[in-house]
């Protein structure tokens, strides 16, 4: 039977159909865009909470070099160790890593990503993966990075890496942490300041409705956690009371090359020894 | 002899197929390229293939929009040559960009979609990738109109009618051919130009380098894509002596201005009290990079003597243009590679071991694939695109009936065009969507790119739309025929 043109029903029912059509594609389009889109759930302060600035000090007189650290971060943090085909081509990845000694001194510097108060890392990329959180850590949404690698140019301390092959961990997946998603490759990867550990504790304290101590801060991220001597410690450095505040207050504070004008929130307390 | 050369060609891509396919299964691996810090450069050959094609051929555009103003007819053929050039130079900067990407799939869905004009590589893929291409492609297609419907009286007549679009050969055709072209060249130079110096921002401008070293390296990099694109130009070309000469004086003029911009940048270098800058103007001037900074400076230096003589003498020969051009380019490209390449292995801030770069075989295939590629487009173009004979200059002729919508139709692609790529910026740099400053609205960096789209369709809207018939008023000129 053949329809007529000009019925109104049909007209409507059509215009019903596709504006049903047209709703499903929007949201079909936004809810595929958020998947990308939405940030790694960082914790975000409530409007009525102080915002905080989380911050590393690194007491340099403490540190042994013993690179407990180094290695506690690859745990915690499913970065897949390099091949012998990667190492001989020195690509490993360390989020945590040793900084070889200057010159005029005999010990090397454990580095980590400096969480730039100014980051222009932040700035170059392309399409937004690599942000700052409210708190201050400079993140990096790796479903969304395209591997330019414009971000690893930009960092003056070089704290980033690139995934140049797939990634491999020895033994099955079982002794991944669940917390932490594994990057493919094609991603460039950072610290995050074990964000997952950060977030758990502010929401349990959340929860339990008690407030989040600077002692359940301090030795937070896995470096801080398993350094034998305690000479990294975490923190709020926008509380004033909290002790990685009193040490970046310290005469022997500074910061790894002040004339690039990033302002890390990594502080170093100088050798005096 | 063209044959062997093609063959030889298509070959080369073959190889940068393969080499590329390879690195698509194996990843990044394939190539030397290493964490800066760990020793190694993350930016490398493709990085510097990408620089060089994409800068080349912004520059040959913009000259070839600046030749086009002048609405001589000598230089206006050889400004047209430029557009095929051009347009095989964006593609190639694009086939090394796509080759760069760790997530080329990713890129082509993200760039779009969360574009963010706070980074440099917004207007690399805006401007030049995206603007750019477009323009030039619109720009070499209507100028190819009279040329089009001429072969189309004598081979392929469909095709050429219908790519000519309905080319007649009437006075109004020609002042619309001839405003058209005046307006696209006035209008595309600053894109040009932009992308350029965006170009030259990505390249230059790095955290922990001194202000005025970066803005000294961007304008190196501008005057040394200027010498890159004149040269290839001045090769290109079949016209007349008058083109050749003034081609000749620009590129003396900017390959000199090279030699001084990169003998002042290291003097600077060497100067200045940052140790990562003194480090990189140290491996420059007799570290593991000094062989390739003095071939460059002598490679600058020759192919500004020869432009000189050329230009003096008043004489073009094609041995000449081809030595000169292999002379630019072979030093643009080293300049690109030392700007890009030696920073990361030697001027880092922090006391990282110093590194080293030296492309796989991998990589020079993809590079040479992507570079046999584009000339063979050239080629193409070139092939496809002819140039056309059919423009006659007469200002007095009469004024085109019809020419209001035709006029209103352009002046609407222009307005919506510009309120478009507004918003699309405005929305694309997430003002007031801190903190993780995403565009506002998802897509908006295609809207930005719809509206420079829609402003050079405005020139495709005020030529192609024929002439009404004006009362009692025959708008075809008596003394040129119909087609």
């Amino acid at each position: 039977m053949k329809r007529d043109p000009f019925d109104d029903d049909a007209r409507d029912s059509r215009r019903k159909l596709l504006a049903a059509l047209a709703a499903s594609a929007a949201g079909a389009m936004v809810g595929g865009v958020r998947a990308v889109a939405a940030p790694s759930a960082l914790p975000v302060p409530a409007p009525s909470e102080p915002r905080r600035k989380w911050g590393l000090v690194i007491d340099l007189d403490r540190c042994a070099r013993c690179a407990g650290c180094v290695v506690a971060c690859q745990q915690e943090n499913n970065v897949a160790p390099a091949g012998p085909k990667a190492a001989a081509r020195t690509r490993p990845i360390h989020w945590m890593d040793f900084l070889p000694p200057a010159p005029g001194s005999v010990l090397a510097t454990p580095i980590p990503c400096m969480h730039c108060e100014d980051p222009p890392c932040v700035k170059v990329c392309p399409v937004g993966a690599t942000y700052q959180s409210p708190e201050g850590i400079t993140a990096q949404i790796w479903e969304r990075c395209i591997g330019c690698r414009y971000c690893m140019v930009a960092c003056p301390y070089s704290r980033r890496y690139f995934n140049w092959s797939e990634p491999h961990w020895p033994g099955d997946s079982s002794s991944l942490n669940p917390d932490v998603a594994p990057r493919p490759r094609g991603v460039v990867e950072k610290c995050t300041l074990c964000h997952h550990r950060i977030r758990t504790a502010v929401e349990r304290a959340r929860v339990d409705e008690e407030p989040l101590t600077d002692e359940a801060l301090r030795r937070l991220p896995a470096c801080a956690q398993s350094c034998p001597t305690q000479a990294i410690t975490f923190g709020d450095l926008a509380d004033p009371e909290s002790e990685v505040a009193h040490l970046a207050a310290s005469p022997r504070a500074m910061r790894l090359l002040p004339e690039a004008g990033t302002r890390p929130k990594v502080i170093y307390l100088r050798e005096t020894k | 002899m063209k044959r062997v050369a093609i063959v030889f060609l298509l070959a080369l891509v073959a190889v940068g197929a393969y080499a590329w396919v390879q690195q698509s299964v194996q990843g990044d691996a394939v190539t030397d390229l290493r964490t800066i810090g760990a020793g190694g450069a993350v930016w490398g050959l493709y990085v510097v293939g990408d620089g060089f094609f994409a800068s080349a051929a912004l520059a040959s555009l913009a000259l070839a929009c600046a030749m086009g103003l002048p609405r001589s007819r000598e230089l206006e053929s050889a400004a047209r040559m430029a557009l095929p050039l051009g347009i095989a130079g964006l593609l190639a900067a694009l086939g090394c960009v796509l080759a760069d990407l760790g997530r080329p799939m990713a890129a082509m869905v993200n760039l779009p979609l969360f574009g963010r004009p706070r980074s440099p590589f917004f207007g690399t893929f805006t401007l030049v990738a995206g603007a750019s291409l477009f323009a030039s492609v619109v720009h070499l297609a209507l100028s190819s109109r009279p040329g089009w419907a001429e072969r189309a009286q004598t081979a392929w007549p469909r095709s050429c009618r219908f790519l000519a679009c309905g080319w007649q050969q009437t006075r109004s055709a020609t002042r619309r051919r001839e405003i058209v072209d005046s307006w696209l060249s006035l209008a595309l130079l600053p894109l040009f130009l932009g992308g350029l110096v965006v170009l030259g921002i990505v390249f230059g401008v790095r955290a922990g380098r001194p202000a005025w070293q970066g803005g000294f390296e961007v304008v190196t990099f501008v005057v040394s894509g200027g010498a890159a694109g004149c040269s290839l130009l001045a090769l290109a070309m079949r016209a007349s002596k008058r083109a050749s000469v003034f081609l000749a004086r620009a590129l003396a003029v900017l390959t000199g201005l090279t030699v001084v911009l990169v003998v002042s940048g290291e003097i600077l270098a060497l100067r200045t009290p940052y140790p990562s800058v003194q480090g990189y103007a140290r491996a420059l001037l007799d570290g593991p990079w000094s062989n390739l900074f003095w071939a460059e400076l002598v490679l600058f230096f020759l192919a500004a003597i020869i432009s000189l003589a050329t230009s003096w003498r008043k004489t073009a020969s094609v041995i000449w243009a081809a030595t000169t051009a292999m002379l630019v380019c072979t030093a643009v490209f080293i300049e690109r590679f030392l700007v890009l390449v030696a920073w990361q292995t030697h001027g880092l801030g922090l006391p990282w071991p110093a590194g080293t770069y030296h492309p796989t075989l991998n990589e020079w295939s993809v590079l040479a694939g992507v570079a046999a590629a584009a000339l063979l487009v050239f080629l193409l173009l070139d092939k496809v695109c002819p140039a056309g004979t059919a423009v006659v200059s007469d200002p007095a002729g009469p004024a085109p009936a019809g020419r209001r919508l035709r006029s209103l139709l352009a002046a609407a692609c222009l307005i919506v065009g510009l309120a478009l790529s507004g918003a699309g910026l405005v929305l694309s740099a997430g003002l007031a969507s801190a903190p993780f400053l995403d565009p506002i609205l998802p897509g908006s960096p295609l809207v930005f790119l719809a509206g420079l789209f829609l402003m050079v369709l405005a020139a495709i809207a005020y030529e192609l739309i024929p002439d009404g018939k004006a009362p009692g008023q025959d708008t075809a000129s008596p003394d040129l025929p119909r087609e």
